[in-house]
């Protein structure tokens, strides 16, 4: 009899461990409620945590969808005490948000990253992708499962993919997918994984922030997040054999995969420049050795390689393209303290001597 | 009146018993401390595409697109889409392309190409021809300008090889003047330095009238830094020799009988001061008129010298008798609208302006000119 109880409560335990690993939205943490309204008519709350009661006007919704998808995800997700997407976090208490923020059409400025509503063709999409709704335009589900599938093939098939991260983005439709998986903090070290990741769940503190999050680089002339990216940004991204990447005399487009920081010498990019700046963009490094932000006396791998996320955030920022203009200098902020680009490309590159 | 004209006889009989002062019978520049003198590299301002005004944007394009600007006019129409890529994600199908969607016919830039949107008088490095055409009055502009001694040699000939901005322009900036890099070394290219009027601003300070040009002097322990024309003998070294007087390519007998006309190149330790060679027995030109600087022949304006050891634009800016002959006495480095780039028109004519820029050292060949 005891026995039996010692194994039903492994077994419990097991179970609520797979339950709440992996990201919010998915598994045990996936409320249909939140999402979907069964009437388009609620008068109030089912008295949960995370309760939500909002309808938008306007419905009833396909999907039984309390909202068009954008307005929907972000009546939690804006100015409200769980992860703020879109422009300033309002209410949710971050410093530097590993994605960044959005834009919106409509906004005065819609030049520095992702543009909810767009219905314009992803930059470098090769063929061309369009958002798939022609209605509402480029929408949170383009990139973001809704329900967190994981997909058949994914590696962790107990926390899925990153950030519920679509395995099938744009013109990735069939296999090879594009899986990102990631560490958590109460897993040990595996340089398998694509994301080191210093949170346990989506409710810890400091879930978001960018200083909890690094980047793994598995496969040497790899950047499985870089492919992810590629779904819709078709031609930047590649190895070095990829025609729309190298050509016979070097790169043609930057390198997001298979380009060591300083490999190549002399005045191009430099691994001790780059350890030389106390507070580093994001790359990638095999050994899980990013260096200690701070540090200026850094001496940094030759293995560190670039990938999308060094110089972009996700979501964007409030610099053109969603880019980060540091100077390496002063502490990581999500757009960086910076007037321009030169400023980010001079934390790797050396040309001209600075 | 008599005490005026005793003055004028004694000062025409000095001349005409010493002959035209040349040589080591002159005294050095006005802005000369004399040979040997040790001067650190001239201090340098350095100009656009240095420092905080190297900006990668400008030239580079991370992914072969882009669909807005960064935020600030940058001469670019968006979007952008480079097909094929280039190689070093130029922003441009090539370099020159790139160059010259700044530097061409773009209002409060320097205009390299053609006459000047901006107005200028003359430009200090004068102006290109067209693109990928052989240009009789400069240098040959081209996007592929192939390997650089492939040019000239192996098959190559002098009039057609032709150039790209970058082969002497360091596009990272060199700190020094306008960028000027060896062509074949650009790593090793010591600091090249002219001086720039620093009452200038703008697009003045690309105006021959506020360019003078120095050198380091002869004297032992000389610091490397060299005069603009060091980056000219890359290419045109056959023009040039090292020794006070030629070698095979200028003076093949060491006879002071010039072959080719002499030209001053301190990195082979060649200086030719328009007052001539010490003890040269055969000496033709004429300091004094250059020095006097009066005649028509100055009516197209000083031809560009350079003084040794100046180590500021006041004192480049002395004449003297000994000044320097260079490159850039003759040629506009770019080109002109004359003939082999010369800085006066040699198809004047007027046959007193057809020779002018000789006229200017060399009167003494032509005392019936006016």
């Amino acid at each position: 009899m005891k026995r039996v109880l010692i194994s039903t409560l492994a077994l419990v335990f097991v179970a609520s461990m797979a339950a709440f690993a992996g990201e919010y939205h998915m598994d045990g943490s996936l409320s249909c409620y939140q999402c979907h309204t069964m009437h388009y008519s609620q008068a109030h709350g089912y008295g949960y945590t995370h309760d939500v009661d909002f309808l938008i006007a306007g419905g009833p919704y396909d999907y039984l969808l309390r909202g068009p998808v954008n307005e929907m995800c972000l009546e939690c997700h804006d100015n409200d005490d769980v992860i703020d997407v879109y422009q300033a976090s309002d209410v949710y208490q971050v410093t530097n948000r590993e994605a960044g923020f959005l834009n919106m059409v409509g906004d005065s400025i819609t030049t520095t990253g992702h543009t909810l509503g767009t219905t314009a063709a992803a930059p470098g999409s090769n063929p061309t992708w369009t958002p798939p709704s022609t209605t509402e335009g480029f929408t949170c589900i383009d990139c973001h499962h809704q329900h967190g599938s994981k997909g058949s093939g994914n590696p962790d098939q107990v926390k899925g993919q990153w950030r519920n991260l679509v395995y099938r983005p744009g013109n990735i439709q069939a296999a090879p997918y594009a899986y990102v998986n990631y560490e958590e903090s109460t897993e040990p070290e595996d340089l398998t994984k694509d994301i080191k990741w210093r949170a346990s769940s989506a409710h810890a503190d400091g879930a978001y922030e960018t200083d909890n999050v690094d980047f793994y680089e598995p496969v040497a002339n790899e950047s499985r997040y870089g492919r992810w990216c590629q779904g819709c940004h078709t031609d930047f991204h590649g190895n070095s054999t990829s025609p729309n990447m190298h050509g016979t005399l070097g790169w043609l487009r930057h390198p997001t995969a298979d380009a060591n920081i300083g490999a190549i010498g002399g005045g191009h990019s430099s691994s001790t420049d780059f350890g030389s700046h106390a507070y580093r963009p994001q790359v990638m490094s095999p050994t899980g050795n990013w260096g200690t932000q701070g540090d200026s006396t850094w001496a940094a791998p030759a293995d560190l390689t670039p990938t999308c996320v060094t110089c972009h955030k996700a979501h964007g920022t409030s610099q053109a393209f969603g880019l980060v203009y540091m100077t390496g200098r002063v502490p990581r902020s999500e757009s960086g303290d910076g007037t321009r680009t030169t400023n980010l490309c001079k934390v790797c590159h050396v040309q001209g001597g600075y | 009146m008599i005490r005026f004209l005793a003055v004028c006889l004694l000062a025409s009989v000095s001349v005409f018993a010493a002959g035209f002062p040349h040589g080591s019978d002159l005294p050095h520049h006005p802005g000369a401390g004399g040979p040997g003198m040790l001067l650190d590299t001239p201090p340098f301002t350095p100009g656009y595409h240095n420092g905080e005004e190297l900006n990668c944007s400008d030239c580079h394009i991370m992914h072969a697109s882009m669909q807005h600007d960064y935020g600030y006019d940058d001469e670019f129409d968006y979007p952008i889409n480079i097909i094929p890529p280039t190689e070093k994600l130029l922003k441009a199908p090539s370099a020159l392309q790139l160059c010259l969607n700044c530097h061409q016919d773009k209002v409060g830039i320097p205009d390299v190409i053609g006459p000047d949107v901006n107005g200028g008088v003359l430009r200090a490095a004068g102006q290109m021809g067209d693109i990928d055409a052989i240009n009789d009055n400069g240098h040959n502009l081209s996007s592929q300008p192939g390997e650089l001694c492939g040019r000239c040699h192996f098959g190559g000939e002098f009039h057609t090889a032709s150039v790209t901005c970058v082969d002497c322009h360091n596009p990272h900036g060199t700190r020094y003047y306008r960028n000027l890099q060896w062509a074949s070394d650009p790593q090793h290219t010591p600091p090249i330095v002219a001086f720039v009027n620093p009452g200038a601003s703008g697009l003045q300070k690309y105006q021959q009238a506020n360019v003078k040009y120095g050198g380091p002097g002869s004297g032992a322990g000389q610091p490397t830094w060299r005069e603009v024309t060091n980056i000219c003998i890359d290419c045109h070294h056959t023009l040039i020799d090292a020794g006070s007087n030629g070698g095979r390519y200028t003076n093949r007998d060491l006879n002071y009988h010039w072959n080719r006309h002499p030209s001053t190149n301190t990195e082979w330790g060649a200086y030719r001061p328009i007052s001539g060679l010490p003890d040269d027995p055969a000496y033709s030109a004429d300091s004094l008129n250059w020095y006097q600087g009066e005649g028509s022949e100055f009516s197209i304006g000083r031809m560009p010298f350079m003084v040794t050891e100046a180590h500021d634009y006041q004192a480049a800016s002395e004449v003297a008798f000994d000044n320097e002959v260079i490159c850039l006495s003759c040629h506009a480095a770019h080109g002109s609208a004359n003939a082999f780039g010369l800085r006066w028109n040699p198809g004047d004519d007027s046959t007193p302006l057809h020779t002018a820029g000789c006229r200017q050292c060399h009167n003494n060949v032509a005392n019936d000119l006016p």
